[in-house]
Formats: C-alpha cells, structure tokens, sequence
C-alpha cells in the first residue's frame, strides 16, 4: 500500500473469535462499522485482541455491547487517551 | 510504504515560532523558520486551510517530507515519535494501519483533502504557541532565537551579530489576530513553550484572555518551564483549566544539570520539581519531565529516568538531539557511547519491562513506567546503532571553549570521565 487511494481500496473487517462455555469456537466476519453484541461469558477475541475476558466489567445484565466503530471503543477502554473529531 | 509516512498532524494542528511565522508542526525539521507566512501578513486560519495544503497533499500520496526526518528517526530507534502522538489522537495505531485507519473519524476528512488538492475545511485542534524568547536561562545546545540571555551573551562574545527581534505576542494587532483565530478554532489543546513562559508576560496575557472568553473549561494548556522561577499568579490562573499538561525541563538530577542548562542550580531545580509535583498532583495534571539529551547528559540520563520512576512521571524529548549538530550523542566515541549505553541498560535491567508492549498514549500516569523504561531503551538502540560523527568534535570544543571563557567554568569539573575524550579534540 503506497498512498491513501490505494488504503481506500483495500477490504478490511473484523474478525469476531467466540469461545462459548461449552468450549464450542465460532467465528464471525463483521464490517468495521458494525456495533457488536456479546454474552459476556465467552471468551473473545477480535481482530486478535483480547475483549472478553479482559472487558467484562463494561457488560451489563450479562451483555457486552461495543458500540460502532470497534476501533473507537477499543481506543477509549484500552486508555489510549484523547481521540479527537473533527469539526 | 504508506503506514511508514502518513502523519495526520496537518489535519489537526499548527505552530506559530518565536518570530510569529507559521509552521506545519511542531516536531518538523527546524530549517528556514522565516521563509513562511506569518502572522504579519496572513490569518493562521487561512495559513492552516491553504498554506499547509502543499503538505496534506505530500502526506496523501505516500511520500516521505524532508520536514519530518526526525520523526521517522525516533521510530528507527524505537523512540515513540510525534507521528505517532499524532496518529493516536485520531485513533490510528501503526501495528493496525490500515484497521484504524479505515475506521478513523478523520477518514473523511482525509478523502476530501484528497479530492481538494490538500485543502481542508478544518482548524487547528492542537496548536503549538512559541511565546519569543523571554529566557533566565543560557542552556548550551539552545539557541539566541530561544533565550534572550543566551543571545545577549552571543553578541558579546560574537557569535552572533545582531539580536533577535522582540517576540510577535508583544505586538497587540498580533495578538489580537491569534485570539481571533481561537475564537473560530475548535481548540482542545493549547502548548506553550519559550523562552521561559513563566517570566514571558504574554503567556500571563493569554491565559487571562481565554478565561474571559470562557474558553479555559474546553482548552487543555500544556507548557513547558525550566524550574528556575516559580509565579505563583501564573500557578493559579493555570488552577482555573479544564486541564493542565505539564512540561518540566530538566536534563540530569547531577551537578551537570547546572554546567548544561547554564543559570539554573540543581538543588533549586529539584525543589521547584517537587513544588510542581505537589501542585500538579493536587489540581490532577499530567506531568512530564522534558529533557534533551546531548553528548554531555546521556552520561548521567539514568539519574532522570530513576527520578521519573520513582515518581511515576513519564520521560518526554522532542527528538534525538540534531542542532547544533556538534552537540549529538553521536558525536561522542565509540569507547564513550558504549559505556553510556551500558550506564542506561544497567538502570532498566533493575526494572521489569512488558517487552510486549508499546506505550504510545506516553502521558498516560497508569503506564508512565512502562514508558520510561521505552524511552530509556531508545537512548540506548541510538547509542548502539546511530552513524559515528565524532569528526564533530574539535567544533564541540571550540564552541564551549568559547562559552567556558565567558562563563568562567569547566565542562570537567562536571563530566571528569569525558576528559581524555576532549583532549583529544584540543581541549
């Protein structure tokens, strides 16, 4: 990837990792601007980073919700401090 | 490649220099200071939209500017960059370039500066104020354009032929301008350096100025003060602040600190340090200690990191040291560099480092060890892997053979281990 046109051509996603408490894996194949919805007793990955169990205090009734775009709520709870928008 | 060049930073920030000219960043290459527009005969809004949209447009098509050399050099070394702070703040990370990228809230921003020719319809978010050059202190690697001691003691000694001009801040239409720009920014953050902004009597005006215009509850302020003067108004106009980033400069917790940063006095240092602390730890700012290593301090920079440590304040430079370019770490001998190299490794092998991890968010309090641990291993891959310019040397001793005499002092009763060393370049 050389410049900016070429980074806009390219296809990304997430890929959702789920370990339920049976052991049985599941994977999913999100876009990036997908919220996601996760039962807080799995053991997650996306994109390889570690969400669940690592995120279990933000889950609520059992439920983790991560809001759209991943990568902005990964920014603000992995503490990567100030996450400016644009005017 | 793209992710090893892309900086964002012209999308969101600007510096306006001691001479009032514009800048596209406050990390970039510091050669023709003058040449730009300045805020004599442009708006710096206008400055931002137009004149930095030659550098978007560099930025967008992959190349690497000449301006930013030093940033790629500090990610050479592992020394987390200004590129880096930059990418962060719109939440991209270069071990998940293109992710972050693509799911960054500037994307869009970037698209149309891409379809405008670099123009961009944003202002600054982060703008870097150089308030001229008020200064009490001559440090030596700094220069006439920062320090007005040092400049006057340039003149005498004549290394210089003329003195600065007065700062542009003091001139009222000027600063009126900048206060007009502001007003029409969405500004976040505000960093002012000198001088010493302490005693610079515009750093006082600006902030009065923006608590009028109640802009103190949005703005951060981060400046930088050398611990040789403590104002105690300034102090609590900067309490009336959403937030307060603290820099304070300090090279070497050693006598040296005095030969280096020519004015102070360490143990006057020190307790202004821990002055600040007590404050900053009350109101609840961000602290940094600021230092610039130079062929003299790297002996004695494991008595800042230890300091830092122990204190829990994150370690922050600029760059590695380039001007005066007779200054570098690199100057100094292969025997030296290698002694101080092992000086640094033998204070971070006290200490259990995540080699894992990579601290980016570097004011971050939870992960300020961490990150000095980062920073002090940069200074040690720069030690180790940094081209040999000792031919520099006969130039580092004439010129402090040159200040020595004004200032009536001797680099060795501060540094004996470098004696041989300087000997041998006709000290």
């Amino acid at each position: 990837m050389k410049t900016f046109s070429d980074l806009l051509a390219t296809d990304v996603g997430l890929v959702v990792k789920i370990t339920h408490p049976t052991g049985m894996g599941e994977v999913l194949y999100l876009g990036l601007m997908d919220e996601i919805e996760l039962t807080s007793n799995t053991i997650v990955t996306i994109n390889e980073y570690e969400i669940l169990p690592k995120y279990q205090y933000l889950a609520q009734d059992g439920v983790l919700i991560i809001s759209a775009p991943f990568y902005s709520w990964l920014h603000e709870y992995s503490g990567q401090g100030w996450l400016l928008n644009p005017s | 490649m793209f992710k090893d060049t892309f900086c964002p930073s012209p999308w969101l920030h600007m510096r306006i220099n001691n001479s009032g000219h514009y800048e596209y960043c406050r990390w970039a290459t510091k050669q023709n200071r003058t040449s730009l527009p300045s805020i004599q005969n442009e708006t710096p809004l206008h400055f931002f939209k137009h004149g930095m949209a030659p550098i978007r447009r560099v930025m967008l098509t992959g190349e690497q500017p000449a301006g930013c050399a030093e940033c790629y050099e500090q990610e050479q070394h592992g020394k987390v960059s200004g590129r880096q702070r930059q990418l962060l703040k719109v939440g991209v990370r270069l071990d998940d370039f293109t992710n972050t990228m693509l799911s960054s809230p500037w994307l869009k921003e970037f698209k149309y500066s891409h379809e405008e020719l670099g123009i961009t319809e944003q202002t600054p978010q982060d703008w870097q104020i150089d308030l001229g050059n008020f200064c009490n202190s001559s440090c030596i690697f700094c220069n006439p354009i920062s320090s007005s001691k040092l400049a006057t003691e340039f003149y005498r000694i004549g290394l210089v032929n003329e003195i600065p001009q007065a700062s542009w801040c003091e001139d009222p239409v000027k600063l009126n301008s900048f206060v007009d720009a502001l007003k029409q920014s969405k500004i976040k953050y505000l960093h002012f350096i000198g001088g010493e902004t302490l005693i610079t009597p515009a750093f006082k005006q600006i902030l009065e100025i923006l608590v009028a215009e109640n802009l103190h509850k949005t703005i951060t302020i981060g400046f930088t003060t050398n611990l040789t003067v403590w104002r105690q108004d300034v102090v609590d106009l900067l309490a009336e602040f959403e937030q307060i980033n603290l820099g304070m400069s300090v090279e070497c917790i050693h006598p040296l600190n005095d030969y280096v940063r020519y004015g102070s006095k360490i143990d006057q240092v020190v307790n202004i340090l821990e002055q600040w602390i007590a404050v900053a730890k009350q109101k609840n700012w961000l602290m940094q200690l600021r230092i610039t290593p130079t062929i003299f301090t790297i002996w004695h920079l494991p008595t800042i990191y230890e300091y830092a440590y122990r204190h829990k304040i994150s370690v922050e430079s600029c760059n590695f040291l380039n001007d005066p370019d007779f200054m570098r770490i690199s100057v100094l001998s292969t025997s030296l560099r290698q002694q101080a190299a092992d000086r640094i490794t033998a204070w971070v092998s006290q200490y259990q480092s995540d080699i894992n991890a990579t601290v980016l968010n570097t004011r971050h309090p939870d992960f300020a060890e961490q990150q000095i641990l980062e920073d002090a291993q940069s200074y040690v891959n720069y030690l180790k892997d940094q081209p040999n310019e000792s031919s520099k040397l006969p130039a580092l001793v004439d010129y402090i053979k040159l200040l020595e005499s004004s200032r009536n002092n001797s680099i060795l009763d501060y540094l004996p281990e470098y004696e041989d060393l300087l000997r041998s370049a006709g000290y």
